[in-house]
């Protein structure tokens, strides 16, 4: 186990941003954390990390963690180079070669200003740097946010190789098809709650999709209202197979009959 | 480290730069600054009495040593301290808030090493720019023969790295507190401005840090002025603490 979150409760005010929430990750495994905006992924994250504190809880780290902030900031008076020479001096266990490799591989000029960097290239330059660094768990918070799809893939394949080399990862996006590709277990989140938590396959086959008339309710999530009657995605094989969208979808709908 | 130098680089040679044009903008003209006191005499002593100007210390400046340390320590050099404090204190970690720069540094560094390295770097280069300001006018007086009590210097050394040392804490403060760049610049310059406002009332005369960064006792008396100098280290040492806990504490 690298990482071990038991009932994280982190409040603003009064507001739950989490809310009693608990799950581990294994070593090799990648998971990851999905939810609408405002759900409490970041939070958590954060709270992970040290930069909030949270309110109650307990979370138990076996190892070194590398992390991509959801807003990817880095210093705009410094070029690409000097980025990478100043992370080289601030970070245990960080390789410029892995760094400038994987510059090279994204086409990235080194003496380009990061200030004249568009928001893609300076993902690309954040994803470098973090993954340049020889962590156990890598805390991934939207990476792929903005950038286009060959550079998704080639960021995917990274995250991949990763997990092949026996790291963990810890994964947040709203883009479902990309969690589909990479992900071995899932957590919904909303509303501060996971909802769900599973190996991807697994959750798939655990729901369906059954179609109702309107004045009739099942336990399940409401899904669509049509003009005759409610889809209803319900525990259970007895339906249509549903994708992890439909059951993102309804489960964050939060409708439970 | 390396990045807090590369942060400060231009700041601080900025600094030293006015400072040294501040210097000679003074030092070689002394002759000049007479002469046109002497052409100007009738005037000046319609509103010396006024100010507090006496006779006496219109004299006093043709002698070099009068004339350095009330034009170069308590004028040029010893005002703008204070404001050297602020600016090279106001962006250390207000600037990290504000471009959101500082996730990247505390998921790499310790809280502790993130606050030690850039308070101290700003500190040591306040203190730097306070010894190389009051070594200029020694240099000087040795390479254009003139005749100055260097000891006056050394003791303003000690006015000049806790005039930093206070400044600088009570800067990094507001530096931590706000999440803008803006904000702790005038809150510190506010701040400057009301206890030197304040301290021009007889009361509140304590108020005002100028009287002790001029050097106003080390001229008049000989001596560094002890109890306030202990006072303002004291208050500089709680402010930085209060800005540890408050930076130990603060949620990114």
């Amino acid at each position: 186990m690298i990482l071990k979150i038991e009932n994280l409760v982190k409040k603003y005010d009064t507001l739950a941003a989490v809310d009693k929430i608990s799950f581990e990750i294994d070593k090799g495994e990648i998971f990851g954390l999905l939810g609408p905006n405002g759900a409490g992924k970041t939070s958590t994250l954060k709270c992970i990390l040290g930069l909030r504190k949270m309110n109650s809880g307990n979370i138990h780290i076996n190892g070194t963690i590398a992390y991509i902030p959801e807003k990817k900031n880095l210093y705009k008076s410094f070029t690409v180079e000097k980025m990478v020479d100043i992370t080289n001096s601030l970070t245990n266990n960080f390789s410029k070669n892995k760094a400038y490799d994987i510059l090279r591989d994204f086409n990235l000029d080194t003496k380009i200003k990061i200030a004249n960097l568009s928001y893609g290239m300076l993902t690309q330059l954040y994803i470098a740097l973090t993954l340049s660094q020889d962590a156990d768990l890598y805390i991934l918070d939207e990476p792929t946010w903005g950038l286009d799809p060959l550079m998704r893939n080639k960021i995917i394949n990274l995250i991949r190789d990763l997990s092949y080399n026996g790291k963990s990862v810890l994964y947040t996006s709203h883009i479902l098809a990309e969690v589909e590709k990479i992900a071995d277990r899932i957590a919904i989140m909303s509303k501060g709650k996971i909802l769900e938590m599973d190996y991807l396959d697994n959750i798939k086959s655990n729901y369906s999709a059954i179609s109702l008339p309107k004045d009739k309710k099942t336990e399940g999530y409401l899904w669509k209202k049509l003009e005759n009657e409610n889809i209803w995605i319900v525990k259970g094989k007895n339906g249509e197979p549903v994708t992890i969208d439909e059951i993102f979808e309804a489960i964050v709908k939060g409708e439970w009959k | 480290m390396k990045k807090e130098l590369l942060d400060m680089k231009i700041r601080t040679i900025v600094l030293f730069v006015i400072t040294i044009i501040l210097f000679f903008s003074i030092a070689p003209f002394q002759k000049e600054l007479l002469a046109m006191l002497e052409e100007n005499k009738v005037v000046i002593e319609t509103y010396a009495d006024k100010f507090g100007i006496n006779d006496i210390f219109l004299s006093q400046l043709h002698e070099w040593n009068f004339y350095i340390f009330t034009q170069w320590f308590g004028k040029n050099f010893g005002q703008m301290l204070p404001i050297f404090a602020i600016i090279l204190a106001f962006p250390l970690f207000s600037r990290e808030f504000e471009n959101g720069t500082m996730e990247y540094l505390l998921v790499r560094k310790s809280r502790d090493y993130v606050f030690y390295s850039k308070v101290f770097l700003s500190l040591i280069i306040g203190f730097s720019i306070v010894i190389f300001g009051s070594l200029l006018p020694m240099f000087y007086s040795f390479l254009t023969g003139k005749d100055f009590s260097n000891i006056y210097a050394l003791k303003y050394i000690i006015h000049g790295i806790v005039t930093i040392w206070f400044w600088n804490n009570i800067t990094v403060f507001f530096s931590i507190l706000f999440n803008d760049q803006v904000k702790p610049i005038l809150s510190s310059f506010g701040l400057l401005g009301i206890t030197t406002v304040l301290g021009f009332l007889k009361p509140l005369k304590w108020l005002n840090t100028y009287n002790y960064t001029l050097g106003v006792k080390i001229l008049s008396e000989g001596k560094i002025n002890w109890s306030y100098s202990e006072s303002l280290f004291l208050i500089g040492g709680f402010i930085l603490l209060g800005s540890f806990y408050l930076f130990k504490n603060k949620e990114i």
